[in-house]
């Protein structure tokens, strides 16, 4: 408690008769004077209106109030009205508290005035309790680098660096091959339209050369992140090609006259290139570059450049570490394609006749190594019969859970494709389920049945290789119509899954931001922040997030671009002050907290105490929970206001009480809900707020009891949907054994709830209330004052223990 | 069996739509009494070029022409047509329909109706309070029957 005396105002709102019809505000006025501190409390219809905050302002200034309580509705409704309100009278706005007697009372609680009354009095000395341990907070503001970082350079990276630049930020481009591009650039046609892949790619690949606000960096990786949303300090590792970029012009004489030839990535290895080349023609830039480990030194290369008049071949280029800063990044690496060999049943690098989709990519491209000719690769010759199948590594426990999502259209797309350059050619679909659910797409299915592509449902349990023939055989049922089949053809093309790119758990440990149970880069929200890291000012756009086909990556790219230039567009950026902090001398240097922390917010030096970086921090308090020595703090959230808040709640006759942890984001607002939907239930509940369920120490349970709880609740976010990512995990972890610990102690189990509701779930809550108070009464409060007593001796002593 | 390719790509012309929901099979009443008939796999075997199935087979003959299947189609196949059109071709190409189907044919070139018009009948006609059934018109069935080539077809039949 500060050592300044303590001025407390108390203002209970009638919220017209939306609180006064049930709870008599003057009764509760008056019985919070005698609560310690408050030296005024009063009741008024509206105490959002603007004579209402104005009787709070004049009061702040008359009566030299430090503390402001409002007892009204939701704070998730009108605590920043009020913080204002108390801001513009003078004091500090998070020296401000809330009692929610309105969705959490009188909503809920008609025809019993009385005992809803006796609530709000209790929700009140609560508040009270609260806000006689806060303290004065100042918003945090760090300032922002107008510069952004791309990291991958294809179709998503493009067009997040192309939007960035066009608003006028600076923006470096990082890619980790000699040209950008991306997977875009290799692809033959794009679906459902057919468009020419990199005659759409192409001049949006110049245009980002070209800009005057981009710095493309290819041949390059981002080696180190350091800092927060901003200033984060990049270090970008850029390998040597052995050619300078500023004299070579991409003539292409060095790699007429090089003897060395080896396959080309680029054309999934069906045709070659030389140890001097270039990706592909179109690369951006257009610049050589010297493959060492093919490469003999036989320096006619150097020769051919001298020729031209330059010297832009040099062997001892050494690798470049280059140092940036930038105020925000956008992950956008993209995706591999899924290696058909580790699964056997398909055949491929068994079967030549076997081939990928990439494969088939590029053979179908007039531009490609085979001109256009799809051929077989054991005899050069056109199939007769071709077989796609799809979900190769998708939808498979022993792969890939997930769908990829695109391979059903690139699978028509290629079929098209075929069917439209050989109409006498047998095509077959061997599919699953068809996914085709976007603009375009299922009018492209149709269009794909209308040309005489042979659809079957099924999936090869194995594809067998005829020796003599160099033909396919597909052993499969039919699913259409029940019956197995050996679907024999002369080439098979595999829809392979989409991957998270090669490095993505590297780049994730080098950002400090989670990849997913699949290994792509994981959202802040699945629904309403689907670009954002859960580091703040860190985006991600395109399949580096999940597989996404081009229209998909594209939207998501301009996305991320805004989500960037929103903080770019601002000097400086403002920080939450609710956060940890770590008490040094406190701190034993255990590390726990740095493991449960979800944002790599807190850093420890060997041999030093644990550092919380407030801009990194979240505020969801899980560290302060978990830490063994007590060191760490959530501001706004601290160890004694909790309790003093469990204190008052439990002030009168507690065995009837139920003690209630709400996360702010999922349980608290399905609490809300059951007022808002006037589901009626009984008024036993005391309810206290914390930003996460990872919030709620053992302690706290353990305080509630001894102060003679009847139950106690702890609820948050189901799983997968915690605000603060792995919160909840945390809070399942901490609060589960305690029915076994509480057991012993002699304390029925059942008295603790552990529960997971969402916003959405506001039946849900008033049902576990019921179901609550009616144990209370199965159990009888004699019974539950007899157990509280017997296990006080133990229960004391692990409050001593510390947990 | 050489079967003229115009043929078949009138018939798949729509037929390759399908995409197997098996409505047309869900509502069909022959279905409902006949477990070996599936028009959905009628379309099927089709898309998968059985052709000489489809055609010798009794699936094409099991049809009511009750239009149902047409009328559901997400797709627009068309079934009751294609089924028509698969008869006509079975039938140029020298296919017989199955007994049960020709004794129909017989029984319609002879009295003008598919089903023969019974004492027991014409008696529940008569308690129903209904008029007396007339004869139909067999010549004016034959004159039809000449002037569409289904003349020959039933010569065939009729040995």
């Amino acid at each position: 408690m500060n050592s300044e005396e303590l001025r407390i105002g108390v203002y209970v709102c009638h919220c017209g008769l939306n609180i006064a019809a049930v709870v008599d505000c003057a009764e509760v006025a008056e019985a919070s004077k005698s609560l310690p501190g408050v030296v005024v409390s009063k009741d008024y219809r509206y105490m959002c209106s603007d004579p209402g905050q104005e009787m709070i302002k004049k009061d702040i200034a008359e009566h030299d109030l430090n503390r402001v309580v409002v007892a009204a509705c939701s704070p998730r409704m009108h605590e920043p009205t009020f913080r204002k309100c108390v801001e513009a009278g003078g004091i500090n706005p998070f020296l401000f508290e809330m009692a929610n007697i309105r969705e959490f009372d009188s909503w809920c609680h008609h025809g019993v005035p009385e005992e809803a009354t006796e609530k709000a009095k209790d929700l009140v000395a609560m508040a009270v309790a609260k806000a006689r341990y806060l303290s004065p907070l100042e918003t945090l503001e760090v300032p922002v680098t107008p510069a952004s970082l791309v990291i991958g350079g294809g179709v998503a990276g493009i067009h997040t660096a192309l939007d960035l630049a066009d608003m006028g930020y600076k923006v470096y481009l990082v890619e980790r091959s000699s040209s950008i591009g991306g997977k875009m650039a290799a692809l033959d046609k794009t679906f459902p339209t057919l468009d020419c892949s990199i005659c759409i790619l192409g001049p949006k690949m110049v245009e980002v050369a070209q800009h005057p606000n981009i710095e493309l960096m290819t041949y390059s990786e981002v080696t180190k992140v350091e800092g927060y949303i901003g200033n984060f300090h990049v270090t970008v590792h850029t390998r040597p090609r052995y050619v300078d970029e500023e004299q070579c012009n991409g003539c292409g004489e060095c790699a007429s006259v090089c003897p060395i030839e080896v396959p080309n990535r680029y054309e999934e290895a069906l045709g070659p290139r030389k140890a001097i080349y270039v990706e592909f023609p179109q690369a951006i830039p257009l610049r050589y570059t010297i493959d060492r480990d093919a490469c003999i030194e036989c320096f006619k290369c150097v020769d051919a450049c001298q020729e031209q008049g330059r010297d832009a071949i040099n062997f001892n280029m050494e690798p470049e570490e280059v140092e940036i800063d930038v105020g925000t990044i956008t992950v956008a690496t993209g995706f591999d394609l899924y290696d058909p060999r580790k699964v056997k049943q398909y055949g491929y690098g068994i079967y030549p006749n076997v081939v990928t989709a990439m494969e088939i990519e590029r053979m179908v491209n007039a531009a490609g190594p085979t001109f256009g000719h799809v051929v077989r690769p054991s005899d050069r010759r056109q199939p007769e019969t071709v077989a796609f199948v799809t979900c190769v590594g998708s939808r498979d426990e022993k792969a890939q859970i997930y769908c990829s999502g695109f391979c059903c259209m690139y699978t028509l797309k290629n079929a098209v494709l075929l069917k439209d350059h050989f109409p006498e050619m047998d095509i077959y679909i061997v599919f699953l389920d068809m996914r085709t659910n976007f603009k375009g797409y299922e009018e492209f299915y149709r269009r794909a049945r209308g040309m005489g592509i042979k659809f079957i449902r099924g999936h090869p349990d194995e594809i067998f290789g005829d020796p003599e023939t160099g033909n396919l055989i597909l052993s499969l049922e039919d699913l259409s119509s029940g019956r197995p089949i050996d679907l024999e053809v002369e080439l098979v093309v595999l829809s392979q899954a989409a991957v998270p790119s090669e490095g993505t758990k590297e780049l994730s440990q080098i950002l400090t931001v989670s990849t997913d149970t699949s290994g792509f880069f994981l959202e802040s929200h699945p629904k309403l922040k689907p670009m954002d890291a859960a580091t703040d000012g860190i985006y991600f756009a395109g399949s580096a997030q999940g597989p996404k086909d081009i229209p998909y990556s594209v939207a998501q790219a301009s996305a991320a671009a805004s989500r960037s230039a929103r903080v770019m567009s601002h000097d400086e950026w403002e920080i939450d002050p609710i956060i940890a902090y770590v008490d040094p001398e406190k701190c034993v240097k255990c590390g726990v907290c740095t493991t449960k922390c979800p944002y790599g917010a807190i850093t420890i030096e060997e041999g030093e105490p644990a550092v919380v970086t407030p801009a990194k921090c979240h505020g969801c308090g899980t560290c302060v929970a978990d830490c063994p020595s007590h060191a760490i703090t959530q501001q706004h959230f601290t160890d004694a206001q909790i309790m003093a808040q469990i204190d008052a709640g439990l002030r009168e006759s507690p065995e009837s009480k139920i003690l209630g942890f709400l996360c702010n984001w999922c349980s608290y607002a399905g609490a809300d809900l059951a007022g808002i939907s006037r589901h009626q239930f009984p008024t036993n509940l005391r309810p206290i707020r914390v930003m996460c369920s990872g919030r709620v120490k053992r302690e706290f349970v353990y305080e509630a009891f001894l102060k003679g709880a009847g139950m106690v609740m702890v609820s948050g976010c189901h799983f997968a949907d915690c605000h603060y990512i792995t919160g909840n995990y945390n809070a399942e972890k901490r609060i589960k054994p305690l029915f076994n610990i509480l057991e012993r102690a002699g304390i029925n189990p059942k008295r603790l709830r552990l529960e997971w509701f969402s916003a959405a779930e506001g039946e849900y809550y008033a049902r576990i209330t019921r179901e609550m108070v009616a144990l209370i009464e199965e159990l009888g409060e004699d019974q539950i004052r007899a157990e509280n007593e017997k296990a006080k001796p133990f229960l004391e002593k692990l409050m001593r223990r510390g947990g | 069996m050489e079967i003229p390719q115009g043929a078949k790509d009138e018939i798949m012309e729509r037929a390759r739509y399908c995409f197997g929901c098996g409505v047309c099979m869900g509502g069909c009443p022959v279905a409902r009494v006949n477990e070996g008939f599936n028009p959905r796999l009628l379309v099927r075997e089709l898309i998968l070029e059985n052709w000489e199935e489809v055609l010798t087979g009794d699936a094409i003959w099991l049809c009511s022409q009750c239009h149902l299947c047409t009328e559901n189609c997400p797709q627009g196949v068309g079934l009751s047509e294609l089924i028509v059109k698969l008869r006509n071709l079975a039938t140029s190409l020298g296919i017989t329909p199955p007994k049960s189907y020709t004794d129909k044919i017989k029984l319609m070139a002879r009295t003008g109706r598919l089903a023969l018009l019974t004492a027991p009948t014409a008696r529940a006609r008569r308690s129903l309070g209904l008029t007396e059934m007339e004869e139909a018109e067999v010549k004016e069935i034959r004159k039809l029957a000449k002037g569409t080539g289904f003349e020959t077809f039933l010569a065939d039949l009729e040995g």
